[in-house]
């Protein structure tokens, strides 16, 4: 939750190593949701993660840098460009 | 201590009862409370929830939607707070009513239920229908409607709802605010002593 903690069986924690592996389809996943299964610490998350089509690269680049600089400081941040073209390549649109 | 002065602070004297919530009105003498109206939903075990299968029970009432991006975690984390205060307790039951009329089929309740962990023969998943959500929501002194410009399609209060044997509210909270739900959890407790 706002500790970065998920919640039961249903969110996924953002705390976990391995938020790492899904950080490159961040801004994808945030933007058009993900009807797929995250293993994280040793859990399949697959309840459907809803989309969010009203945020835009400015917001997302905001809620991934946030989530690096809390709780992934070995990743680095990014800047909005990245995310824009990250959201052009993104396999659902 | 600390859950006990926020108590206190958040529903005044605990020595006094809890009040009765929305209209009453006088009759021959005698004052009638808002009740909530009767119902009947099947829940995510496909079981009928209705104020008769909930009667001698209190309940905590929401309203929620599965898919739900915004303030929906937040309260069900802090349901999941009060769930776990009164685990042993058979007189506590939960009711949240999903307005996603289009999505939330039992089947997908059910899976919700399982994901979060909790026992259907206490929390109860239900469907309203797209035309009972404002007049349910308003029962329920909430307020929910569609709005294709809000995050995941529909815009609703996140308030909690507690509801007495007889169908009369008696205490709300604001379900995304910790502090809020401290006060409603001792709430929940006086009721819980005075029916006994």
């Amino acid at each position: 939750m706002s500790d970065g903690s998920g919640l039961e069986k249903l969110y996924p924690s953002l705390v976990s190593q391995d938020f790492e592996t899904y950080a490159p389809a961040f801004a994808c996943i945030i933007r058009y949701g993900l009807d797929d299964t995250v293993m994280v610490d040793g859990t399949a998350f697959n309840f459907p993660m809803p989309a969010n089509p009203a945020l835009n690269a400015v917001e997302i680049s905001n809620i991934y840098n946030y989530i690096i600089y809390r709780w992934h400081p070995s990743l680095a941040p990014v800047q909005t460009g990245q995310v824009e073209n990250a959201l052009q390549k993104c396999t659902k649109q | 201590m600390v859950l006990i002065s926020v108590g206190l602070i958040a529903c005044g004297n605990s020595d006094k009862p809890l009040p009765y919530l929305g209209d009453s009105e006088e009759v021959n003498g005698e004052m009638i409370h808002y009740q909530v109206p009767e119902f009947s939903y099947l829940d995510q075990d496909s079981n009928t929830v209705s104020n008769t299968t909930l009667a001698g029970q209190i309940y905590v009432a929401d309203l929620f939607f599965t898919s739900c991006p915004s303030i929906c975690p937040k309260v069900k984390q802090n349901m999941l707070r009060i769930n776990k205060a009164f685990e042993e307790e058979k007189r506590l039951a939960f009711l949240s009513l999903s307005i996603d009329y289009r999505r939330d089929s039992i089947p997908v309740l059910k899976r919700y239920s399982q994901k979060l962990g909790i026992d259907s023969q206490r929390w109860h998943l239900v469907q309203l229908q797209k035309e009972e959500i404002s007049q349910v929501a308003n029962q329920y002194f909430n307020v929910a409607f569609e709005d294709e410009n809000a995050p995941g399609g529909f815009d609703h209060s996140g308030r909690l709802i507690l509801v007495d044997p007889k169908g009369h509210i008696r205490a709300h909270c604001d379900g995304t605010d910790p502090e809020s739900v401290d006060g409603f959890i001792q709430d929940i407790d006086q009721l819980l002593h005075e029916v006994g």
